[in-house]
């Protein structure tokens, strides 16, 4: 049997912040607290990307287990009920109040020690970075704790036998497609149609109810208040990045006005015919 | 005294790219730290004039070639610790490649790593950068606490390239192809990427958003692109939705693109897709939201329907292009 490991982070849509609302207080942090959060995209990825090898392994003759494991609050848990009601068979949240940024060190170390703990894994799945840190960093960081391979930018995982997966994975100038070893760590990079799958309220009912494992920080052995740690990089100041421009509006009266004014006051000579 | 070090990777066909890339970053860095090594990792084809040509763009005066069977992350590694100083400082392109070596360089020599930054420096023997965070909406400043400082590029980044100076380089190879590789990567079949139908180089640009709603919108789109003969590109959810092809992807993740004129249609003006387009010399958005944040972010925007103004563009593009040939 594979077994494999999906790690996922909840973040805030971003996207959902105003422009005018972009400004960090003096402790250089910027409130998210109100902002509605959503599974980091690329992680979001990975989890469907196990459920789809999932589906296919029965035709490889391969059985799988997959579970999860998120650090974070008690929110969280709604995506694990969710993994569950999916098939995921067990769904982990490492407890943390605090909201940890920039600090992939930490999350890594968390994860290796969960990993050394549980010891039953051969594959983990993770995204390849979240996007209100841009870092890119735990993926690589995990493997180094763990002493595994790691392999970027996968787009597909295909059963292979109980001892390799086939990965196709971005290259700077293409795509490779590599039969891997297991133990490995993969983390994902764009996939499209990639998005988690919407269980059915029966699965929701019937299976999502299954209990949720939680884990304290302390319990892996790393002290809560972070004594003795230090991230990689301290945050010395944060400003907001301008990018507005005039804005100026053509108006008229219907699309085919607009157009002709758009063309004749700002493209012609601008663009070739 | 600091010095600095630029691994560059050859088994990509990129590599004036990558080193415009680190002397983007290192602008300032270079005026402070003095010269390491260029570290050049590349397979056995390489003959002397390849390695006497590539030794010439390398920003530093000593060049050293690490010869592989393939690229492995594990050898260069174990090279590149080999050799290691403390305070040394490893400078990255902004590839996959570049971004897990600065990590795991980072991570094995007990220093400190940093990716996607725009800027390093160094201040009474600090090294900051500066990268963007927040799904680029702010500009973080860090300093990196550990040594050696393992740094790697953000895309799009782009310096003055070293100009050839007039001593020799001093050249090395090390033979790695002999070694023994790790055997955890077997039956790699490699495919090149199509080309992405000149984004990179295009001078008029049409970039799809989420508002085409649909893969007819984005067809549609696209078929406009050629009416008016810009090249296509779409945002991230027009592409993870498979309403475009993967090469079209314009963003963080895709191509950072730097046309003369850049229209935006039906693009909500999101951070992510913004940094591929922001070197633009001119916006312009069409969007039926005139409160969408592109609408802030171009020199000129219509408030319309993107497909309709696209139609009427490109029968008024027609028109003038009908009238220039009877003209002549």
């Amino acid at each position: 049997m594979i077994r494999i490991l999906g790690s996922f982070k909840v973040v805030p849509d971003l996207d959902q912040i105003s422009e005018e609302e972009w400004a960090s207080d003096p402790a250089n942090r910027i409130d998210t607290s109100y902002v509605k959060k959503i599974l980091s995209c690329y992680d979001e990825s990975g989890l469907e990307m196990m459920l789809k090898f999932s589906d296919e392994s029965g035709d490889f003759g391969v059985p799988v287990q997959l579970d999860a494991v998120t650090i974070g609050r008690k929110m969280n848990e709604n995506y694990l009920k969710t993994l569950y009601a999916l098939g995921f068979t067990e769904a982990t949240r490492i407890e943390c109040e605090k909201e940890i940024q920039f600090w992939p060190e930490w999350t890594a170390g968390i994860l290796s020690e969960f990993m050394n703990q549980t010891e039953r894994y051969d594959l983990v799945v993770m995204g390849n970075r979240s996007a209100d840190e841009e870092n890119g960093k735990v993926p690589f960081l995990l493997a180094e704790e763990l002493g595994w391979p790691c392999i970027s930018q996968v787009v597909e995982i295909i059963p292979e036998d109980e001892a390799h997966v086939k990965v196709r994975y971005e290259v700077d100038n293409g795509y490779c497609t590599s039969v891997v070893q297991l133990p490995c760590i993969l983390s994902i990079g764009d996939v499209p149609c990639s998005f988690l799958r919407v269980p059915t309220l029966k699965d929701r009912m019937q299976k999502g109810k299954k209990e949720i494992h939680r884990v304290k920080i302390e319990d892996l052995g790393i002290s809560e208040t972070f004594e003795g740690l230090q991230p990689d990089l301290s945050l010395v100041n944060l400003e907001v990045i301008d990018q507005s421009r005039p804005g100026v509006i053509l108006d008229g009266m219907n699309a085919e006005e607009k157009a002709e004014k758009l063309y004749q006051t700002y493209l012609k000579g601008r663009v070739e015919l | 005294m600091k010095r600095f070090h630029v691994v560059l990777n050859a088994f990509s066909d990129d590599i004036e790219k990558q080193i415009s890339e680190i002397c983007g970053l290192t602008e300032y860095l270079l005026e402070d730290v003095k010269k390491g090594n260029t570290f050049i990792v590349g397979d056995g084809k390489m003959d002397e004039d390849d390695k006497h040509r590539l030794a010439e763009m390398a920003p530093t005066k000593s060049v050293i070639f690490v010869i592989l069977k393939n690229l492995h992350t594990e050898m260069i590694l174990d090279c590149l610790m080999e050799t290691m100083c403390f305070g040394d400082v490893y400078l990255f392109g902004s590839s996959s490649f570049g971004q897990e070596m600065a990590i795991r360089l980072g991570k094995r020599s007990d220093g400190s790593s940093a990716t996607g930054c725009q800027w390093a420096a160094l201040s009474e023997s600090i090294v900051y950068v500066k990268k963007q965070v927040y799904s680029n909406h702010m500009m973080a400043t860090f300093c990196m606490e550990n040594s050696p400082f393992c740094i790697s590029a953000a895309r799009g980044l782009e310096g003055a390239m070293p100009k050839a100076g007039k001593s020799e380089k001093e050249i090395k190879t090390i033979d790695k192809t002999k070694d023994q590789y790790p055997a955890n990567l077997t039956n790699t079949i490699f495919e090149e990427k199509k080309p992405s139908g000149g984004l990179q180089t295009a001078s008029f640009v049409l970039v799809g958003g989420r508002g085409v709603k649909n893969k007819a919108g984005a067809d549609a789109l696209a078929r406009a692109a050629e009416g008016i003969h810009a090249e296509f590109g779409a945002s991230r959810p027009v592409v993870m939705n498979a309403w475009a092809a993967m090469d079209k992807l314009i963003g963080v993740s895709g191509s950072m693109i730097h046309p003369k004129v850049c229209i935006t249609a039906g693009v909500s003006g999101a951070a992510a897709l913004y940094a591929g387009i922001e070197k633009s010399g001119f916006i312009i958005a069409i969007n039926r939201d005139e409160n969408a944040p592109i609408m802030r972010k171009a020199d000129v925007v219509i408030v319309d329907d993107c497909q309709e103004v696209l139609r009427a563009l490109q029968i008024c593009m027609e028109k003038e292009r009908a009238d220039e040939t009877q003209a002549d």
